[in-house]
C-alpha cells in the first residue's frame, strides 16, 4: 500500500517537474526553487512567531518574494544564480534566528522543508496534482520577459515547487526539476520534452521497485536511478551528435537565424 | 604640547590601574557565593533544582521543544558556561556534536569531561539493553550503548540526582547534608507516583510504535512493550518494504499509538497512521516546572496524554 502512493507520488513530480525543469534552465534560475522554498517556509516560521496561521504567513511572504523576483529582468547583467543564492542564504538565516527563538519551531519547519515521498497519501497526491495543474498552466504558456510574464511564470513555480518540496522532500523535487531537462540538453538549448518526460517516468518506476525490493531509502534510490538513467541518455544523445555533425551544423545554422530574428530560441512543449 | 607630553606617563598609570581594577572586580567572588549549575537539557535542570534548590544557581542550554541532538550554541551559552561550576549533562553521545566546542569556546577548563565539574548520565548509569518485544532484525539495527534518553525513566532519573547530590557535596562542602537528604526527598516524591503511572499505562497502553528510539527508557519503567521504530537509523529513510513490515506488525500485535517527538517529521508516522486506522501522538520529552514538580509534572503529562490518546 505504502509502495503504491509512493509509486504514484513519484510519477506526477515525473509529469510535471521535467517540463517545468526546462523552462528553468532556459532562464538560468536552477537555484529558484531551493530559494523560494525557504521563503515559505522562513514565512511559515514568521507566522508562528507572530501567533498567526502559518500558511497565510508563508504565502504573504512567497508572494513577496515573487514579485521581488519578477522585477528583475530577464537580461539582467546580474548573474541571476547568484541573486537566487543571496535570496535562499537570507531566508534561511532569518529561518534560524527565528527557530531559535521558537519552541517546537524546529520540527514544523524541518516538515516543511523537508518533507518525505513516504508521507504522502491519496489526497496528498491529489493536492499535489491539482497544485502541479495550476502551476503548469501559469507557467507554461509562452515565454515573455514582462513583469507581468515573469510574475506569471514564478507564481506558476511556486504553486508546483512549494508544495511538492512540502510532501515529497527537497532531494526529489530539484532533481526532477534539474536532472532530466540536463540529460536532453543539446547544443545549449533544451531538447525534446517527450524525452525527458520519458526518461523521468522510467526512473520513476524503477527506482520506487528497486528500492522497494533492495529494502533502500526510496527518495534517495529514485534519485540514483534518474541520475543514471540521465547519464546514460546525455552519453547517448553525445555519440548521436558526435555522429551526425552535418545536422548539428544545420541546427546551429537554423538557431543563428532564429536568434537574429526572434532573439534567444526558447523551448517549448512540441520540440 | 609640553604639558601632554608630561601629563602621558601618568596617564599611563591611571589606565592600567583603571583596567587592574575592572579585572579585580571582575573575578571578585564573594565566600558564600553559590555554585552554578548548567544542566544541557530543561528535564536535567529540574533535577539540578530538585538537589540544589536555593544553594544553587541552575541554568539550562537548550530549551523545551529544542532537539539536543542538533542544537546549534549562540556566544550567550558559551558566557552562561564560563561561569559554570558543575557542567550537568546527558552524556551517551546526545550532545556530542555541539558540547566539546561549546566547552572549548567557554574557556572554563573547571567543566572539561573527567574534571570534578562535569557530571554526565554515563557517570552514574549504564544504558539499557535490546527493549522487550524486538524482532531479530531490530535487534541487529539496535546500539544499547547509544541511547541517551534516560532522563524519561524516572528510576535512571533517582539514581542520577544521588550522583549529582555527591557530586554537589564534593564541590560545595558547607552544604552537603542539604543536598543529599533533597535527593532523598527527590527519590521518595518520584517514587510515591511511579505506580500510579504505571497502573495508567498498565489499563491503557498495548503494543506502541515510536519514531525513534526517545521513549525506549520512558516505555522499560512503564511495562510497555515496543514494536518498532518508523526511522531505525536517525536521519535515514525507511524503505516502503520496512513500512509495509510495520504496518503488518501494526495488525499482528494490535498496535493501536504511534508516539513521535515533538522535532521529528511527523509526515511519515502520520501516514503509516492513516494507513494501519490508528492513532498517532506527539510525546513530550520535557515540560516547564520547577525542581521535582517539574520533572514529575513531565511523566503526569505524559502519562494522562497517552491514557487521552488510547481512548
Amino acid at each position: 500500500m505504502i509502495l503504491l502512493t509512493v509509486l504514484i507520488a513519484t510519477l506526477v513530480i515525473a509529469i510535471t517537474l521535467p517540463v517545468l525543469g526546462q523552462r528553468v534552465l532556459e532562464r538560468r534560475i536552477v537555484f529558484v526553487d531551493l530559494a523560494l522554498a525557504q521563503v515559505a517556509a522562513t514565512g511559515y516560521a514568521m507566522g508562528m512567531a507572530l501567533q498567526i496561521p502559518g500558511v497565510y504567513a508563508a504565502a504573504a511572504t512567497t508572494s513577496i518574494a515573487l514579485v521581488l523576483m519578477a522585477l528583475m529582468d530577464e537580461d539582467t547583467p546580474l548573474p541571476k544564480e547568484a541573486v537566487m543564492g543571496a535570496v535562499y542564504a537570507f531566508a534561511a538565516s532569518v529561518g534560524m534566528v527565528l527557530l531559535s527563538l521558537l519552541p517546537y519551531g524546529e520540527g514544523q519547519l524541518m516538515g516543511l522543508l523537508f518533507g518525505s515521498v513516504l508521507g504522502i497519501d491519496w489526497q496528498g497526491i491529489i493536492e499535489l496534482s491539482v497544485f502541479a495543474g495550476l502551476g503548469l498552466l501559469l507557467a507554461l504558456p509562452e515565454h515573455s520577459n514582462t513583469f507581468t510574464g515573469r510574475l506569471r511564470f514564478y507564481a506558476g513555480l511556486s504553486l508546483i515547487i512549494v508544495p511538492a518540496i512540502y510532501a515529497i522532500g527537497v532531494l526529489l523535487v530539484f532533481a526532477y526539476l534539474v536532472m532530466p531537462a540536463l540529460s536532453v540538453w543539446r547544443r545549449g538549448h533544451n531538447g525534446p520534452t517527450w524525452q525527458a518526460l520519458t526518461l523521468a517516468v522510467i526512473a520513476s518506476t524503477a527506482g520506487t521497485l528497486l528500492a522497494d525490493f533492495l529494502d533502500l531509502p526510496p527518495s534517495a534510490t529514485v534519485v540514483l536511478t534518474l541520475a543514471f538513467i540521465a547519464v546514460i541518455t546525455g552519453l547517448i544523445i553525445y555519440f548521436v551528435d558526435r555522429n551526425n555533425p552535418e545536422e548539428v551544423e544545420e541546427d546551429e545554422e537554423e538557431d543563428d537565424e532564429s536568434e537574429e530574428e526572434d532573439g534567444p530560441e526558447r523551448g517549448s512543449l512540441t520540440d | 604640547m609640553a604639558l601632554l607630553k608630561k601629563s602621558a606617563p601618568l596617564q599611563s598609570i591611571c589606565t592600567a590601574a583603571a583596567i587592574l581594577l575592572l579585572l579585580l572586580l571582575s573575578s571578585y567572588s564573594p565566600a558564600n557565593a553559590r555554585p552554578v549549575v548548567v544542566a544541557t537539557v530543561p528535564a536535567l535542570a529540574q533535577i539540578a533544582q530538585a538537589v540544589g534548590d536555593i544553594d544553587i544557581d541552575v541554568k539550562t542550554l537548550t530549551s523545551i521543544g529544542h532537539d539536543p541532538n542538533v542544537f546549534s550554541p549562540r556566544p550567550g551559552h558559551a558566557r552562561t558556561l564560563s561561569n559554570a561550576t558543575l557542567l550537568f549533562s546527558v552524556g551517551f553521545g546526545l550532545e556530542a556534536s555541539w558540547l566539546p566546542s561549546l566547552i572549548k569556546r567557554s574557556g572554563n577548563f573547571k567543566i572539561i569531561p573527567g574534571s570534578d565539574g562535569y557530571l554526565s548520565g554515563g557517570d552514574a548509569i549504564e544504558a539499557i539493553g535490546v527493549p522487550r518485544g524486538m524482532s531479530s532484525q531490530q535487534i541487529s539495527q539496535w546500539s544499547p550503548d547509544k541511547n541517551p534518553y534516560w532522563w524519561l525513566d524516572p528510576e535512571m532519573g533517582i539514581k542520577v540526582a544521588h550522583a549529582l547530590a555527591i557530586r554537589l557535596s564534593e564541590l560545595d562542602a558547607v552544604n552537603a547534608e542539604r543536598y543529599l537528604q533533597r535527593a532523598t526527598a527527590f527519590e521518595k516524591a518520584v517514587k510515591e507516583r511511579l505506580p500510579v503511572w504505571r497502573d495508567y499505562m498498565n489499563i491503557h497502553t498495548g503494543v506502541v510504535i515510536t519514531y525513534h528510539n526517545t521513549y525506549v527508557y520512558f516505555m522499560e519503567a512503564m511495562n510497555i512493550e515496543l514494536g518498532g521504530f518508523i526511522e531505525p537509523r536517525s536521519g535515514i529513510e525507511p524503505s516502503t518494504r520496512y513500512m509495509d513490515d510495520l504496518l503488518t506488525l501494526i495488525r499482528e500485535k494490535n498496535v493501536k499509538l504511534i508516539w513521535v517527538e515533538p522535532y521529528n517529521n511527523r509526515a511519515i508516522a502520520q501516514r503509516l497512521a492513516g494507513a494501519a486506522g490508528i492513532k498517532m501522538m506527539v510525546l513530550p520529552d520535557a515540560v516547564e516546572g520547577y525542581g521535582t514538580e517539574g520533572y514529575i509534572g513531565m511523566f503526569d503529562l505524559m502519562v494522562e496524554r497517552v491514557a487521552r490518546w488510547s481512548q
